[in-house]
């Protein structure tokens, strides 16, 4: 997470443009061998792939510093790797290991590195949106200069907990951003169909609020408004909502195929946008980056998801045992609990640990 | 027997159906289970079954015909059966109501007879529970906590039956208080007139062995069917073979008692009458293939039945140095569990008390128990002549439902002459 | 000590929990100026200040989720919730978030969050205002719930679960802001989460019961006492976690059990004992578990019908008397 404003300070410094194309290209990796592997049925559950939009994901998490606090939505394995989670736990948490970033108690939707200020991806829609307004409040309280980054697709633009949100950050002057990833459609319900109002960041009006749109598939358009709005909260103590427009390659999980509610056009004509390449092309353009030292990029981070993907499988999956571990958190829980064993339904009372599953 | 099938009810709202078609014909035999016809409904077409074996003697409704619920649709019967003279030709000839619609009309417009019918048939079934006790302990309704106490306290339920005050006549925790109050366990309990211990009494909670001394006693007493035969043994010669061993074996500091010559005598005995040597578990009789010998050992204030295995394969001396070792540790509480367990007969031997005749409770499973008497002098009458002999009382108690009179006559027979003849049990 | 009110109780716990831990702030509407909708929070705006006694707009799911958040950075918020009926509208955030988070992050970070809400009924506030939910909360995994029936107790568990590192909704109840009573001499008179209380020993009944539904057991078992009947009252204070132990113990003793409670008894506090008590005291009983509570409506307005809905001491003490019928007693 290099620090620097506007797209000509970043192109100016090799390693962070190429840390950018590095990022984004370990995504793009990691997601094609995850849909793989989920297809081979070692990843269970749902698995929502942000194939097409890593340029709204790096650009503003890059603006980040070294304690603002970052929440995601559901579609979240690209927000792990660009906060700088190892890949191995990552991809060990899809697989549901005790390595994973959750101890494999969370899964796809639920990776978080709290070292990094990831506060997680969630499952509810919409719903993360008042508990990043809690961060940002606890940053007000203690006095910290730091700012929330909260990333949420446009499907939660339609729920009441965003206007609640966005209203209590305005209200109390949070220092928050509201990125709204606006990939086109929630599942296979478009923006239009969703919202009275589809340009979304019109919304920020309501809340007396900056708002912006981007280009999502720019990474250094999305990187350079994060940057100056994360700036804006944490230096004026002013929310904002941004708005970046990309697009999702695959459908809204892996078991949508992402035909019926789209074209094959549409979907052609956003592949040609496809951000990586843009970016890439830029870095040749520029002389930043040659051919050669792309795909040296590719081969790494493929190789990276390799060992990833590696160390996933040998990794142990947690014991049958931990299994009410992490319940509770308090130091007398067990005491507190203690007189709640007797008449407990079968497999609750203890010491029946036999039954096969 | 032939019978009639009728219209079946496959769904929630038909009120008639329609033969799809029959998949038996007439002659053709089926199983339980066997799709017999094609059923449609107002729903669907159903599959109708046969409940059990049976042969198809005559179709009365044809494919594509209907018939309301109810209504005759065939005749079945055994194989070969003649379909009887005055069976329904066709649905509407059945006369017994059977072809009317179930819920129709008819019926509601003459409710009264069907009232006056049912009046007197439901008060019966109210009235059934506290007419009588119920056949056993399973049907009675009692309160988990009365349960419990009843078994402690050794009382047994059914002397209850009938007498609880709780909803439907539940025996509750105060019925068992009353009862263990008032001395149940020697006859019924008296609810409504508990009887508190006298001035100066003192109340004891039983030790746990008291309180299955109690139960199990009480539970033998109320169900098995006891019967008692008596006999008088002339125990001259076995006390003399027994004067004869000791001396034998006085060096070896070995000892054989009286006791121990009994316990021979009835494990040689029992293998030769397995009817006296079985028990009645479930409705089923169980032989034993060994004597196994309960020798029941009185203590300061209990009993225990410590049991000697294989008793039939044991001599005499071997008899002698295990009961010895039984009863010294049963008197030391230090008994294992399998050794007061599996017994198929006991020896309640009571002599030392000089006692003159007594009848034992049965230990179930076990179907006989012998109750032993004192061993006297007296006179009596040998070849013609007054002699003094030994003369010992003995009591064998039955249950009825393992063996009858003549076999627990024949078991004791065959032990008193065992012990007339006491060479036999050297044998 | 003079005694106090159990909303006063609430309002010194709070006023020295705010005193003793900086981390420790109030949320919640009409908590600052107003002083809160039951006066709970009286004079602690005034002394704390509008960024420790954070008043809110009518957005509850929006501030249960702010309390969320900031409990994740380390903060303790204390949220007032104005009534439980409003609860509703955040469950998603109580349910689906404060009691997940620590499990579903594999424990890697936890939610020291505590949601104070008044329940209960009585004062013809009708179907919407009158409800009594903790056991729906207390079903699920990850919460603590517990309930209050003394202004010591009030006293003593807010003050531990402000400190509890884990969720606890903090159910409170209407009738009993006014109740007096004791609080302690001295000490911090804190008391653990998980214990339940015996405020009156018996040996015929055991009559159970959480929140201001123990008030009106034990005005039951001392009508019943006239009478020569012992009832014992068990006050669970805490319903997950639940002193089943405790409870057992009882009725090991009494060998029967009402239990009694203002909300719906179908899938509620009885029904959980009810099923706990079959196994672990079965052959202890003297007769079916009982239970009573709200009628199965929604409550009325009317208030011959509010009478016939609620569960008053004359259908606890009705119960009683049939259970202990049941007994020959």
């Amino acid at each position: 997470m290099a620090k620097m404003a506007g797209e000509a300070s970043v192109l100016d410094d090799r390693e962070h443009a190429l840390d950018l194309f590095r990022q984004m290209a370990l995504i793009r990796r990691f997601e094609e061998r995850t849909e793989e592997q989920y297809t081979r049925a070692r990843i269970g559950g749902y698995c929502h792939l942000a194939i097409g939009e890593e340029a709204s994901s790096v650009g503003s998490i890059d603006a980040l510093v070294d304690g603002d606090a970052l929440y995601a939505s559901y579609r979240d394995h690209g927000t792990a790797l660009a906060v700088g989670s190892p890949a191995a736990a990552v991809m060990a948490e899809l697989f549901g290991k005790e390595s994973g970033v959750a101890r494999g108690r969370g899964g796809s939707m639920h990776l978080l590195d709290v070292e990094r200020h990831f506060y997680g991806g969630w499952g509810i829609v919409g719903a993360h949106l008042p508990i990043a307004t809690g961060t940002a409040l606890a940053m007000v309280y203690r006095d910290l200069p730091f700012a929330v980054l909260c990333q949420f697709g446009d499907g939660a633009v339609a729920t009441g907990s965003f206007h609640e949100a966005l209203n209590l950050a305005a209200v109390w002057d949070l220092p928050i951003v509201f990125q709204v990833i606006n990939n086109q459609y929630g599942m296979g319900t478009s923006v239009d169909q969703s919202n009275a109002e589809p340009e979304l960041w019109k919304r920020a009006a309501s809340y007396r609020m900056h708002g912006e749109q981007v280009d999502g598939n720019d990474v250094l358009a999305v990187r350079e408004a994060a940057d100056r709005l994360l700036r804006q909260a944490r230096e004026e103590r002013r929310p904002s909502l941004l708005e970046t427009i990309t697009y999702r390659h695959r459908g809204h999980s892996v078991a949508d195929a992402g035909k019926v509610y789209r074209t094959a056009e549409e979907v052609r004509s956003w592949r040609e946008r496809d951000p990586i390449t843009r970016y890439g092309l830029l870095l040749g353009e520029r002389g930043i980056a040659s051919a050669a030292d792309l795909d040296g990029i590719w081969q790494d981070v493929s190789a990276q998801v390799k060992d990833a993907i590696d160390k996933a499988v040998a990794a142990a999956a947690p014991g049958r045992d931990s299994l009410y571990e992490h319940l509770y958190g308090d130091p007398a829980h067990e005491e507190q609990f203690s007189r709640m064993q007797a008449g407990a339904p079968f497999g609750e009372r203890g010491g029946e640990q036999t039954w096969q599953t | 027997m032939s019978e009639e099938l009728t219209m079946p009810r496959l769904s929630d709202t038909m009120e008639q159906g329609t033969i799809g078609r029959w998949l038996k014909r007439e002659g053709e035999s089926f199983h339980e289970g066997d799709v017999i016809a094609e059923i449609e409904t107002d729903k669907a077409t159903m599959d109708f079954q046969a409940y059990e074996d049976g042969t198809m003697l005559r179709i009365l409704v044809a494919d594509g015909e209907s018939a309301p619920l109810g209504a005759p649709i065939a005749i079945i019967g055994a194989e070969g059966e003649e379909v009887p003279d005055d069976a329904p030709a066709a649905a509407s000839a059945n006369g017994d109501g059977g072809a009317e619609k179930p819920a129709g009309e008819g019926e509601a417009a003459e409710p009264e007879p069907q009232t006056e019918e049912q009046a007197p048939v439901a008060t019966a079934t109210e009235a059934a529970p506290s007419n009588g006790a119920p056949a056993d302990g399973g049907g009675l309704r009692a309160s988990p906590i009365a349960r419990r106490m009843a078994d402690a306290g050794g009382l047994d339920l059914r002397t209850l039956a009938g007498k609880g005050t709780g909803p439907d006549g539940r025996i509750v925790k105060a019925d068992v208080e009353r009862a263990l109050a008032s001395g149940a366990n020697a006859g019924p309990a008296a609810p409504g007139t508990p009887q508190p211990p006298g001035e100066g009494d003192e109340v004891r909670e039983l030790t746990p062995m008291l309180k299955a001394v109690a139960r199990r006693m009480a539970e033998s007493k109320a169900s098995v069917p006891h019967f008692y035969v008596s006999s008088e043994i002339d125990m001259t010669r076995a006390l003399e073979l027994r004067a004869e061993l000791n001396e034998a074996l006085a060096d070896s500091g070995e000892k054989v008692s009286v006791n121990d010559l009994i316990v021979r005598a009835c494990a040689q005995a029992l293998l030769q009458h397995p009817q006296a040597h079985r028990s009645y578990v479930d409705g089923h009789h169980v032989y034993h293939a060994h004597a196994n010998i309960g020798i029941a050992v009185a203590l300061d204030d209990g009993l225990i039945v410590p049991v000697l295995r294989d008793a039939d394969s044991k001599g005499v001396r071997q008899l002698a140095v295990e009961i010895r070792d039984l009863v010294t540790r049963a008197r030391d509480g230090k008994l294992r569990q399998s050794e007061i367990e599996g017994g198929t007969f006991t020896v309640s031997n009571m002599g030392m008390f000089d006692v003159a005749a007594f009848s034992a409770i049965i230990n179930p499973p076990e179907s006989t128990i012998l109750a032993v008497s004192s061993t006297v002098e007296r006179a009596v009458v040998r070849d013609g002549a007054v002699v003094p002999r030994e003369i010992m009382s003995v009591t064998l108690s039955c249950d009825h439902r393992a063996c009858s009179g003549a076999d627990g006559a024949r078991l004791l027979q065959t032990v008193k002459r065992h012990l007339e003849a006491p060479t036999l049990l050297l044998a | 000590m003079a005694d106090v009110t159990y909303r006063e109780a609430l309002r010194q716990a709070l006023d020295e929990e705010l005193d003793r831990d900086p981390d420790v702030f109030l949320m919640g509407e009409e908590i600052g100026r107003f002083e809160g909708s039951y006066k709970v929070t009286a004079g602690l705006w005034a002394k704390y200040g509008a960024e420790r006694v954070r008043e809110t707009p009518i957005s509850e799911e929006g501030f249960v989720g702010a309390g969320i958040g900031a409990a994740m950075m380390g903060l303790r918020p204390v949220i007032e919730i104005m009534t439980i009926n409003f609860i509703l509208v955040a469950m998603d955030q109580v349910v689906n978030h404060a009691a997940k988070i620590r499990y579903m992050f594999g424990g890697k970070v936890g939610v020291p969050l505590v949601i104070r809400t008044p329940g209960g009924a009585g004062a013809q506030l009708t179907a919407q205002h009158s409800q009594s939910l903790e056991a729906w909360f207390a079903g699920c995994p990850g919460l603590k719930v517990v309930a209050p029936a003394t202004p010591a107790d009030a006293y003593g568990m807010l003050k531990t679960a402000i400190r509890d590192d884990d969720p606890v909704l903090f159910c409170e109840n209407l009738v009993l802001y006014n109740l007096t009573g004791p609080l302690p001499e001295d000490g911090d008179g804190a008391i653990p989460i998980g214990r339940a209380a015996i405020p009156r020993e018996g040996t015929d009944l055991t009559l159970v019961a959480h929140s201001y539904t123990v008030q009106r057991a034990l005005r039951v078992a001392d009508r019943l006492s006239q009478d020569g009947i012992s009832v014992e009252v068990v006050d669970l204070r805490s319903l997950r976690p639940l002193d089943v132990d405790t409870v057992a113990e009882s009725v090991r003793k009494t060998n029967r059990v009402l239990v009694a409670e203002e909300g719906w008894s179908t899938y509620g506090v009885g029904a959980e004992l009810a099923a706990r008590l079959q196994r672990v005291c079965f052959d202890d009983l003297d007769a079916p578990v009982e239970r009573v509570g709200q009628a199965e409506v929604p409550m009325p307005y009317a208030k011959p019908l509010e009478l016939a809905a609620l569960p008053l001491e004359s259908k606890i003490e009705a119960a009683a008397r049939s259970l202990l019928a049941e007994c020959g007693l």
